[in-house]
């Protein structure tokens, strides 16, 4: 058996529910949905960008740092 | 504290057998050599006709197994009794839920001279079984209104929906389709986001009206104004009469015996071991969603961490997607 075949007959009566219940989404309700969707996406892509910005300049530091160790190295072995 | 609040609907599966001819690897029914029993169906006569009297509005029966046709010799009277006793004015009416790969004789005359519906499993296209099915479903001739078409998304099958979706979208049949309902991982997401959106476009380029026949997972797409019923106005009753609030919790403690002189619905409502109907729970991350109005957070019972993190990545994006195609034929409309 499949879970459940959702067949759309249970009707609950419950009031303690937080969603807005409807018969059926109008359109302005559909296009909440996706505006929404849309605007969480925007945020996520800017948290994404973001991340990546920090990630570069850790990247960056982390090179220049190595490039410094690599310095001190070479003087170090220049005075051996 | 008593809560009896008034029930319009009242829609119990019934498990008439445990017994298959199949054996789905994602069933929650253990396979056994279980029937309903003639006590049983008294009991559960007695029941209803006391609920119509008193409560309830209307009582929709799931006719459900292990596979119910293997048992029609059994239940067929039995329910045939219980139409023609409450049926007459539209307040009882009956579904079955079945494979449908072994019809008994009588079967066909039963369910069409009682307008009763047809949950039909096809998980596929191109495999033995689904042709077998489809081979079934052809010389049967049904109304399309009255046949839905459950598929539950498999990692061997998965790849013939958009078949699927072609014969659904030819027909006109309802079709429900559930992701894994007890997680499993497998097909991966983006494997099943692909598939879906090729479904949709499949529906929405042959006219399918999406958003009156088509639905995806469990409360979801469905405009209906409720959660899952389970614990409110559905429950499951097995073949020994135990009562559950839903049908995946076969084998834990039952609420009630349909056998035993109780308020069975009274107990339904009022149980407080499982976090559903007044009891419901909803993880965080849920009530923030963006899509909560359509997704309603899916299942109280089995929304595990790990199932969600796969089913949400599903649903981000064949909720939105699905959101676009029926505002599209509205507009066309």
């Amino acid at each position: 058996m499949p879970s459940c075949p959702d067949c759309g007959m249970c009707d609950c009566d419950c009031k303690k529910t937080v969603i807005k219940t409807v018969d059926k989404a109008t359109d302005k309700e559909f296009l909440d949905i996706l505006n929404a969707r849309m605007e969480t996406l925007r945020k996520e892509n800017t948290k994404l960008k973001n991340e990546n910005n920090n990630l570069k300049k850790k990247l960056a530091e982390a090179t220049k740092t190595k490039e410094e160790i690599k310095d001190e190295l070479m003087k170090g072995f220049k005075k051996i | 504290m008593k809560k009896n609040y008034p029930v319009r609907h009242f829609s119990p599966w019934v498990h008439v057998t445990n017994d298959c001819n199949l054996s789905c690897d994602y069933c929650h029914v253990e396979k056994t050599n279980d029937i309903m029993t003639g006590k049983v169906y008294d009991s559960m006569h007695r029941v209803f006709g006391e609920l119509l009297k008193n409560d309830v509005e209307r009582i929709f029966l799931r006719i459900a197994g292990g596979e119910p046709t293997l048992a029609f010799d059994i239940w067929g009277p039995h329910i045939h009794r219980m139409i023609t006793d409450y049926g007459s004015d539209n307040r009882f009416k009956v579904s079955v839920l079945t494979n449908f790969i072994d019809i008994p004789d009588a079967f066909e005359g039963f369910i069409k001279a009682n307008k009763v519906g047809l949950s039909i499993s096809m998980d596929g296209y191109h495999d033995p079984v689904s042709m077998k099915v489809r081979h079934n479903i052809s010389a049967f001739c049904p109304d399309p209104d009255d046949v839905m078409i459950l598929t539950v998304i498999t990692p061997d099958k998965y790849r013939s929906l958009p078949d699927l979706a072609r014969y659904v979208a030819e027909t006109g049949f309802h079709w429900k389709v559930n992701a894994d309902y007890f997680y499993r991982g497998n097909p991966s997401p983006s494997n099943v986001i692909t598939t879906l959106t090729e479904c949709l476009d499949i529906l929405e380029d042959n006219n399918y009206p999406i958003e009156d026949k088509f639905r995806f997972h469990n409360d979801v797409m469905g405009w209906g104004n409720h959660f899952c019923g389970a614990g409110i106005n559905a429950c499951s009753i097995n073949t020994n009469g135990d009562m559950f609030v839903c049908q995946t919790l076969h084998g834990k403690k039952p609420f009630s015996n349909v056998c035993d002189d109780a308020d069975h619905l009274y107990l339904l409502r009022n149980q407080s071991a499982e976090p559903v109907g007044h009891y419901r729970t909803m993880p965080d991350e849920c009530s923030e969603c963006d899509l909560l109005t359509l997704c309603r957070g899916d299942c109280p019972l089995h929304n595990t961490k790990e199932r969600r993190k796969y089913l949400c990545e599903v649903k981000k994006e064949i909720l939105p997607l699905y959101c676009m195609k029926v505002l599209r034929q509205r507009r066309n409309e």
